[in-house]
């Protein structure tokens, strides 16, 4: 009897070590945050369904422009409507411009002769050549010599 | 003596408990908004935006997309010659372009140039994204190797 009581007493000051659950919640932690960090889309609030493609390439982190069917968003700039842009690109390249000589001088400060830096493209996949071309047209004239065109990898794109 | 060992049976501990509460459901709602689709890229170049022609010598391989197929030219043995192909379908949907065609083409003309890896993509109209890489699929690789992977962007009015 005595040692029943023991026993039971012992039981109620057991502890959970609870150390390595948190370890585990913590990795898991920033797992989720890493590829939260590594999501194109969730860098742009833009609404963008990108094009599928059987690419592999990671996407490499730049100037990236998101061009939707109604607007052009650089970095984190506002929007620039498509309208104005048929007319007139001076706008666009104004922000184009400032976002390549921001990144041309990070890319001096390594103190490594770099190429012209490069534009990441978000495009949605209904977004015509006709839309298309003003932006890239834009980005051409300021400088940017190569594109990255963001798209989600798939196995076996539809085939005719 | 007896203040002394109260102290000791009164060490503090962290309560854990609301902490792995809040990462738990930190957790859950990050699970519940990630996406797990893989991105990648494409690269490609613009130096034919100016209109400036890329390059005189060569196979000069340029795939036109418009919004009845693609048209396919090429030099070889110093004349010019093309090829078109038209959609699968009348309406022309992004999947209808014949992008098996054109890779069967282009699979033929990197057999003949194998050191050719350069090839112009001229869009025109209102042909969409979609078309324009899922084209660039088809020049970049057969599947198994490299065919034309230095797309350049070209604007041909």
């Amino acid at each position: 009897m005595r040692k029943r009581r023991r026993r039971l007493g012992e039981a109620q000051h057991g502890e959970l070590t609870l150390a390595a659950l948190i370890d585990v919640l913590v990795n898991i932690l920033i797992f989720l945050l890493t590829l939260y960090g590594s999501d194109p889309g969730e860098a742009s609030g833009a609404k963008v369904e990108l094009a599928d493609s059987t690419a592999t390439d990671p996407v490499e982190s730049s100037v990236v422009v998101v061009v939707t069917e109604g607007t052009v968003v650089v970095g984190a700039r506002e929007p620039v409507p498509f309208d104005s842009l048929v007319e007139d690109t001076s706008a666009l390249k104004t922000v184009l411009r400032e976002e390549f000589d921001k990144e041309k001088a990070d890319d001096a400060s390594t103190l490594e002769e770099e190429p012209p830096p490069d534009l990441v493209l978000q495009v949605d996949r209904r977004v015509t050549w006709t839309q298309l071309r003003p932006v890239l047209a834009a980005a051409n004239q300021v400088g940017f010599v190569d594109l990255r065109f963001v798209v989600t990898t798939v196995s076996d794109p539809a085939t005719p | 003596m007896s203040l002394a060992k109260r102290r000791v049976r009164h060490v503090p501990q962290l309560n854990l408990v609301p902490m792995l509460d809040m990462m738990s459901l930190l957790i859950q709602v990050l699970l519940i908004n990630v996406h797990f689709g893989a991105y990648a890229q494409i690269e490609t170049q613009t130096s034919s935006m100016t209109g400036k022609d890329p390059g005189e010598e060569g196979l000069r391989l340029d795939v036109g997309i418009d919004e009845g197929g693609y048209t396919v030219s090429w030099s070889a043995e110093g004349r010019r010659l093309q090829r078109s192909f038209p959609c699968v379908d009348p309406t022309c949907a992004p999947e209808q372009y014949d992008r098996t065609a054109v890779r069967d083409l282009l699979v033929t003309l990197k057999s003949a140039a194998p050191d050719e890896r350069r090839v112009v993509l001229s869009p025109k109209g209102n042909v969409p994204f979609e078309v324009m890489a899922s084209t660039m699929d088809a020049v970049r690789t057969d599947g198994t190797s490299p065919l034309f992977p230095d797309i350049v962007m070209a604007d041909r009015k």
